[in-house]
């Protein structure tokens, strides 16, 4: 493609997105060298805001936290889209209804979606807390970190893999039936049509959606909101969780400024190894 | 049903089960009465009351709220589809460091935390004049969404193999035609799946509606969570509200599901 | 799959049927008193207000709905507590016209919202009307959490204060009193455990950065302790501070295991399902206890003055819940006129079932108020001195700053010096930066 198709055919969007986020995005960096309280004065301060955040074990123990939610629930959430989308794509009769199925957790506004799902774990009154104690199974996930650690990544995991599984079936409607054939006549059977063909097939999908899922469950912050409070303790407390308690509730935007920066920092750091791929894609 | 397709029902059953059950209690919660729907062990056995759908739709005029929803999701649909659409298609077959560029651009935007943009968008609605429009709802959407709307739309056109295009070239269609007459029908499944997750980002989004709006441009999500809170009185009318507000959603879907269909590409590579 | 189709069309044609089939649907709340005379604006002009939605609030923005007429319109919108912050805080400090001529508030929210000028003072406008809406029956002591540094911000609609709750049933089978102290309500507790049925002894709402802190400043104040000093220093890391915290934990341990995270909604459940026997909890509160709908201990559940402390005072909390106009409204004198005219007293009468209402003429009708079992508990905590958050600017900040000392210390488990002494870091690191202590 030439330099001027791709200025007709991207600039209309590119334009869109740069005209209404530079303002808002240049003055978030802007106030992160502030000491800045709604009402007050603004004074520099330089990188102090920085400096102080990265020294503070409280940044650090929220980081951590925020690395094991995402290293658990995104490959859960590649995982079971694939699959989900895989067994969708035998299904001949009733396709549609298990399509509405299984995007159904999406479809639920989170501000709802939240509230709704940790009713199902309160103690004792939830339904799934009630079916785990006729399983002899007690589980209360309020009053330990993990349990609630562990109600937080299950919900996102239910919330997200609608998203992949579609994605990814979607991706499967075009397919290379003709490869298909080629593969299996050349004798591969299912495991190596699957890995040969299908998987690269899937490849810049899969890219997108693992970077999506990186990128957001870095972020998460509604289901925290909602169901622990960061609770119990700071046990929950995500990055994004941080970042409001401190610029809302602590009311220190600066500092929240300078978080909400190292927060894409963070997902920078995160998505380097997709860039480069990226990168190298776009070369060839 | 052949043996596959009675297996691959058989295998996604439990995921449908983890799924769904969540919405399905919910709906049980909307039907009950708040003294049996916390009860220990639960109340099967109750008298359904429709009192809640009753109290959202009739007594709080639900209905203007899913017309503000709807108009707004709609036209952000259109307008994100239509940008995004090119947009990808460009980024999917554009090597030069422009198009690199653009997708690192978008990757940054998206990586902003939304409350970065309540302020100064705020501020721009009221000294426009857009404030509680559903215009300034459909601007800002498109354009907090047009990075995911953008990736996913390449992502879907890269699939499609280069070749298509050229032989539609050597066919004597410019590059636009290419687009428009062949690789956007090919890449419909995909188009639909954007299409469909675009609507649900704006149909669901609820921190720009609560900042620019006030009692003319109010959304669903921001309507009906006024009852989640504090208050158990309304537990049974939040879950009303978010039974109802999948419904609609259930429906586009159900209606879209005709377009998944495998196997578009197969005859176009070969001739 | 056409058949699906069919079926969710068909569905949703049934949707207008259920009204007709539910005779009992709650409906707009029924207002007492005479109608709405306001004069008409000369242009038309529209009226909006931003509330948290709870009962209350609803009754009131019918009150204020019922203004509107030729070319008045008045427009409410009620949100979540955590939209109203949000949405209150970014309309006021974007400045210029607000969208919101009237905005609901409570006496900490006030004060940080007013000494950033972003209210408009209303003592002109009361003098004004004073008469005209009877504001002479609102009590002094009440107003005056209205104002900050001598000027009045807002007109309350409602007072609240937590008090003790107590199932008789399990209460009697194990023998326990109402307690009148905190050492006899720890005693109760005892007797209470390993009922049959129960849960746990009590509940406390201790859930998140607010619940604790709330929960701690009941105990601070119980202990005779305070939060700062004569000059607006952190005095809360005392010995009061100690044996207040020491008492918290004490109850806690007669909590259920997610105490820590338990909001006044799960404790509420839990108190109307029988699964605790004590909660000292809000008064707006009280009435759904004998809410067949929702409770299954209709009858059954005991009010009593919040328990007395160490230092004398009630394990309690005071607070104020209140209109305000900001500063950008279009016409504050009518935002002012509709706010007054929905608390009049006899439009106010209609929700005292409700609130605890702000007026002494509707405080003090005994007919009133015979049904209102909670009430006479809220009035024992008010007049042993249940205390308000100290009147600063910048309370909000410093209750979430301890109150994160509080949660990680106790989740913790480290003892109630050191967290004490965490949250003092804390509180004072928080005002250095927003200029409210020096050096």
């Amino acid at each position: 493609m030439k330099g001027r198709e791709f200025l007709l055919l991207a600039g209309p969007s590119a334009a869109a997105m740069v005209l209404l986020m530079l303002a808002p995005m240049l003055m978030l960096l802007g106030i992160s060298f502030y000491s800045f309280h709604l009402g007050g004065v603004a004074s520099w301060v330089g990188l102090e805001n920085y400096a102080d955040t990265l020294g503070s074990a409280r940044f650090w123990s929220a980081v951590g936290w925020t690395l094991i939610y995402v290293a658990i629930t995104v490959p859960l959430e590649l995982a079971l889209g694939l699959g989900v989308a895989l067994l969708l794509d035998e299904l001949r009769g009733g396709r549609g209804l298990a399509v509405a199925s299984v995007l159904l957790p999406f479809i639920v506004t989170p501000v709802v979606g939240t509230v709704v799902y940790s009713w199902l774990f309160k103690d004792p009154w939830g339904f799934y807390v009630q079916g785990l104690a006729l399983l002899g199974i007690e589980f209360d996930y309020a009053s330990s970190a993990w349990g609630s650690r562990a109600l937080l990544m299950l919900y996102r995991v239910w919330a997200a893999t609608p998203f992949a599984a579609l994605v990814f079936f979607a991706g499967l409607q075009s397919a290379p039936v003709d490869r298909m054939e080629a593969a299996a006549i050349d004798g591969a059977g299912p495991w190596g049509r699957f890995v040969h063909v299908t998987l690269p097939h899937l490849r810049p999908l899969l890219l997108f959606v693992a970077m999506i899922a990186v990128m957001d469950n870095w972020r998460e912050f509604d289901s925290v909101f909602v169901m622990t409070h960061g609770g119990p303790g700071s046990a929950t407390a995500t990055v994004m969780y941080l970042t409001y308690s401190v610029a809302f509730a602590e009311q220190a935007l600066g500092r929240g400024a300078a978080l909400a920066c190292l927060t894409v920092v963070g997902i920078a750091l995160l998505l380097a190894p997709f860039v480069r791929s990226l990168w190298r894609e776009n070369r060839t | 049903m052949s043996r596959r397709a009675v297996v691959a029902w058989l295998l996604l059953a439990p995921w449908l089960a983890f799924a769904i059950s969540p919405l399905a209690l919910t709906f049980l919660t909307s039907v009950k009465q708040p003294v049996d729907a916390f009860a220990v062990p639960p109340v099967w056995v109750f008298a359904p009351s429709f009192e809640a759908y009753a109290t959202l739709w009739l007594d709080e005029g639900f209905g203007r709220f899913l017309v503000n929803s709807a108009v707004v999701a709609a036209a952000t649909v259109v307008i994100s589809l239509t940008l995004g659409a090119s947009a990808g298609y460009a980024l999917a077959r554009y090597k030069g460091v422009g198009g690199f560029t653009l997708l690192l651009i978008a990757l940054l935007f998206r990586a902003l935390p939304r409350t970065a943009f309540a302020l100064p968008f705020y501020w721009i609605a009221q000294r426009t004049g857009l404030y509680d429009t559903r215009t300034v709802l459909v601007l800002v959407l498109v354009a907090i969404n047009q990075p995911f709307t953008v990736w996913m739309f390449r992502g879907f056109f890269l699939e499609i193999p280069e070749e298509i295009d050229e032989a539609a070239m050597v066919d004597g269609c410019t590059r636009w035609g290419a687009f428009r007459r062949v690789i956007l029908p090919l890449a419909l499944p995909g188009a639909i799946t954007a299409g469909l997750f675009t609507l649900l980002l704006a149909y669901n989004e609820f921190l720009m509606p609560v900042v620019l709006t006030a009692t003319r441009a109010t959304t669903l999500p921001v309507a009906i969570s006024a009852f989640g809170t504090e208050d158990i009185r309304y537990w049974t009318v939040t879950a009303a509200g978010s039974v109802s507000i999948a419904l609609p959603i259930i429906a586009v879907v159900l209606l879209c599901q005709r377009y998944f269909v495998r196997g578009l590409t197969a005859g176009a590579v070969k001739g | 799959m056409p058949i699906y189709r069919r079926a969710l069309l068909g569905s949703l044609a049934m949707a207008p049927l259920l009204r007709a089939s539910d005779a009992s649907a709650q409906g707009a709340p029924r207002l007492t008193g005479a109608a709405c005379t306001m004069p008409r604006p000369p242009a038309a002009t529209r009226v909006s207000l931003l509330a948290y939605r709870v009962a209350s609030l609803e009754y009131f923005a019918a009150a204020m709905r019922a203004c509107a007429g030729g070319t008045l319109d008045v427009a409410a919108r009620l949100v979540s507590f955590g939209a109203l912050l949000e949405q209150s805080s970014i309309t006021l400090a974007g400045g210029g016209e607000s969208p919101f001529d009237i905005l609901h508030s409570y006496n900490t929210l006030m004060w940080e919202q007013a000494n950033r000028g972003w209210l408009r003072p209303l003592d002109d406008l009361a003098a004004q009307y004073r008469d005209e809406y009877g504001l002479a029956d609102f009590p002094a002591p009440i107003l005056e959490a209205c104002g900050f540094d001598g000027m009045l911000y807002g007109l309350p609609f409602q007072q609240s204060v937590m008090i003790g709750f107590a199932n008789t049933e399990a209460m009697d089978r194990a023998g326990a009193a109402l307690p009148k102290t905190i050492e006899e309500m720890l005693a109760a507790c005892e007797r209470l455990k390993g009922q049959f049925g129960l849960r746990a002894p009590i509940a406390l709402a201790c859930g998140g950065t607010n619940g604790i802190a709330t929960e701690f400043h009941n105990a601070l104040m119980a202990a005779g302790g305070t939060w700062l000093d004569g000059d607006g220093k952190p005095a809360f890391n005392s010995d009061a501070g100690r044996a207040g915290l020491d008492s918290l934990r004490r109850l806690i341990a007669y909590c259920p295991g997610n105490a820590l995270q338990m909001s006044n909604d799960d404790v509420q459940v839990a108190m109307q399902q029988g699964q605790v026997a004590m909660t000292n909890l809000w008064i707006t509160r009280a009435a759904q206890m004998d809410d067949r709908a929702m409770s299954r201990v209709p009858g059954k559940v005991a009010f009593f003055s919040a328990p007395a402390g160490a230092g004398g005072r009630p394990y309690s909390t005071f607070t104020v819940d209140m209109f305000v106009v900001p500063k950008g409204a279009k016409d504050p004198e009518l935002s002012f006129r509709i706010i007054a005219d929905a608390l009049r007293a006899d439009r106010m009468r209609g929700a005292a079932a409700l609130v605890m209402a702000p007026r002494e003429s509707i405080a003090g009708d005994a007919e009133l108020n015979k049904d209102l079992r909670w009430i006479p508990a809220g009035t024992a905590t008010l007049a042993a001195g249940a205390q308000p958050a100290p009147r600063v600017p910048f309370f909000a900040s410093l209750r979430e700053v301890v109150g994160r000392a509080l949660q990680d210390g106790l989740q913790a488990k480290q003892d109630s010096a050191a967290i004490l002494v965490q949250a003092e870091e804390n509180a004072v690191r928080t005002l250095r930066e927003q200029g409210f202590m020096k050096g």
